[in-house]
Order: C-alpha cells, then structure tokens, then sequence
C-alpha cells in the first residue's frame, strides 16, 4: 500500500497511474480479476454486478480508464451507450422483464462508487421493490426555472459553440448578397449608359450632317458613358 | 393520443437539432433537471435506431457538460427509464440528467439482493447466449435510396430479421 505522505509527492500523472492499478474495473478488463463477462469487445466490457439490484444487472464500462462521462470522447460515448441499447433488449429477451433502467452516476455525491465511468443497466419488474428510481417531480416557481433556462443556455451554446458565430456568419451572407445587388444594379448603369452612348453616337453622326450644337452635347455624354 | 413529449418541440428548448432537442423539466427531480429526446416519436430505447442512440447521447454528454459547469452541481445522473415497470411516465423515450446537490432529496442507492453462484452462472449463460449478435450496428444510410440494404432485408441476411426468426 502507499503511505500519505508518499501520495503527497506524487505527481498528477503518478496518482492517476496509482488509480489505474487499484481500480477494480481496469483489473477486470486486463483480466487480472475473474467476473462474469456477459459481452466484451476491443473498447468496452460488460459484467455482471456482484450485488446486484435486480437478478440480471449488468455494468457496462470502457476499457479504458476515465471517471466521470463528461471525461470521455464523444465517439466512445455514442458506442457505449448504442452496446447499452443492446444490453438492454438482450435483457428484455433473456429474463423476459418488462423493464429496464439504464443510469450512470457522475460524482460521488451521485451515488458513483467506483473512480471508473460505467453504465449500469438494471432490469426492472412490477413490484420489484425498487423505487428508488422513480425519483420524485418537484414544484418550482416560473423565476427559477427561468434564471436555470438563461445560465444553462448560455453554457450550452458555447459548449457546442453555437450563438454568437452563427449569427456572424448570417450577417456575412447577408452582406455578400447585398453587394452582389449593388454589382448587378451598377453593371446595368453601365450597360444603359452604354445604350445611351450608342444613341448617342448615332445621334452624333446623324447631328454632324445636320447642326454643330448638337454634336458638342453629344460628346459630353459619351465621354461620362466612357468614365463608367 | 398526442404525445406530451412531442408537444413539447414548439416550445422553449435547451438545444435543438435535426435528431434531437433537448428541454427543461418544468417540473424538476432536482433544480436544472433536463430531458433530451428524440423529434421522431420512439416509444422505448429498443426501437430507435443505432445512429440516433449514438447521436442522443453525444449531445447528452455535451448538456451534461454544461449542467457541471453552469449550475453549481457536484455531480449527474444520467437516467432512462424504460418500460412502465421502470418508472417511464410518457411514451416517448428519453433521457433524464440531473444535477445533484448536498442534501438534495434524491438517493438512488438500492439495496443489493443476495444470489447465489448458481443463480449467477445461470444469469449469465442465458445473457451471453442474447450478446453473442450485438456488434454490427445499424448505421445511417447516406443516400435517400439504399437498394442494398432492401435487398439484405428479402434475403434474411440481415441482422433484425435473424433476430424475428428466433423468436418462436
């Protein structure tokens, strides 16, 4: 065992280290201790609770070791929880229950009791005497859940990184298409002056045979037609 | 019937996206409680497909996140209920997070039952005898038409149908 003040110099990366050889499920992956293996595959492994709540409870946990969910890659997740999925219907099938609760617990205030992320999957009949989980819907005022509403949606969009970018990005668009407008508005100045300038020059040449006045107006539109 | 869980898409949500939304409970387990579901209405885990599962619980691990960091929680529980007998109240699927405090009320510590190892190893040749097909998942079909997988279907290659021929 390691004494207190051992762990006192250890450094972050030696204690997680220390964490890995004494967790219970990374010992079981690497198959150092025996358990009921009920599915394994390269990235996770589920077995068969010891003290169970119900007869068939089934742990399902990540070969690798992480403790809490939000620790976790994204893609692992998805699959953990897709092999959860599968658990649970094979649960349905083989011990014909009605029921089943699929939870994790992040935190030891939330009931986790192991330092290793696991999905615990729990099948459930009528009056199995587990009621734990249907856990109870509190009244709160409107103000609450309004203040909780406006904190956690301004957390989730910079989670995900929405928000403030996004409009951006709207507002870009929006300006390109008024430029491409004004382009397109500016092209048939061009292209009416450019009309003009053709009437005009015809003018021009009709006006040269006819009277001098006329020619020297002529020419002032044909050189601003030429500008733009 | 209409559903209460479909109704609640048109109003205030957390997050949204094409698959998913994500609201909060309006009347809560613990302060901040929020529910994430499907759009398409699934009544229990088993019937939604692979790549919405995978999807769903991405995003429920991102708002779990942001419920760590925003709300002051020392800690979540992630919770489905599936199936009437374990206390799912609407038929549509979905997942539970909440936010846990000191002295909050909730205590999902169960009180364990005693079974003895031939009990145990009975439980477990009958559960590995239902694990052995879980592997290939049902991914997204890309385009709008997937004739091959039609075809799989007639065929009886594929997997959700072996699994309907069991079932005498």
């Amino acid at each position: 065992m390691v004494t207190e003040e051992e762990l006192k110099d250890m450094t972050p990366e030696q204690i997680a280290e220390l964490q890995k050889r004494n967790c219970i499920c990374c010992l079981i992956s690497q198959g150092k201790v025996s358990s009921k293996i009920i599915y394994d595959d390269d990235k996770c492994v589920a077995v068969l609770e010891i003290n169970p709540a119900n007869p068939g409870h089934i742990i399902l946990f990540p070969r690798e070791h992480y403790i809490i969910m939000p620790q976790v890659p994204a893609d692992l997740v998805g699959y953990l929880f897709t092999v959860a999925k599968h658990l649970s219907q094979a649960c349905l099938r083989a011990l014909k229950v009605e029921g089943v609760n699929i939870f994790c617990s992040n935190g030891a205030l939330a009931g986790q009791r192991v330092p290793h992320f696991m999905i615990e999957i729990i099948p459930r009949k009528e009056k199995d005497g587990l009621d734990v989980f249907n856990i109870k819907h509190n009244e709160i005022p409107e103000s609450d859940l309004n203040e909780i509403y406006n904190r956690l949606r301004k957390k989730v969009n910079e989670v995900f990184k929405l928000g403030e970018e996004v409009v951006e990005a709207e507002f870009e668009e929006k300006e390109e298409e008024e430029k491409k407008e004004k382009e397109e508005i500016e092209k048939e100045k061009v292209k009416k002056e450019k009309i003009k300038g053709k009437k005009a020059k015809e003018s021009r040449k009709k006006g040269k045979s006819k009277n001098g006045e006329e020619k020297e107006e002529v020419s002032l539109d044909d050189i601003a037609g030429l500008l733009k | 019937m209409a559903c209460a869980i479909c109704e609640k898409i048109k109003e205030k949500k957390v997050y949204e996206d094409e698959k998913v939304f994500a609201f909060l409970d309006d009347k809560p387990m613990s302060l901040g409680h929020v529910v994430v579901a499907t759009k398409q209405h699934f009544p229990i885990i088993e019937q939604v497909p692979d790549f919405i599962i995978d999807h769903l619980f991405k995003i429920t691990n991102k708002i779990g996140t942001a419920v760590f960091e925003s709300l002051g929680a020392l800690g979540t529980n992630i919770l489905v209920n599936n199936g009437v007998p374990a206390g799912q109240e609407h038929p549509h699927f979905l997942i539970n997070i909440i936010p846990r405090r000191q002295n909050d009320n909730i205590n999902l510590r169960f009180k364990p039952k005693q079974l003895n190892e031939e009990e145990m190893s009975a439980l477990e040749l009958t559960l590995k005898e239902q694990t052995k097909n879980i592997g290939a998942f049902e991914k997204e079909s890309e385009g709008p038409i997937n004739i091959d997988r039609d075809k799989e279907r007639i065929s009886g290659e594929n997997y959700m149908t072996k699994i309907l021929k069991r079932i005498p």
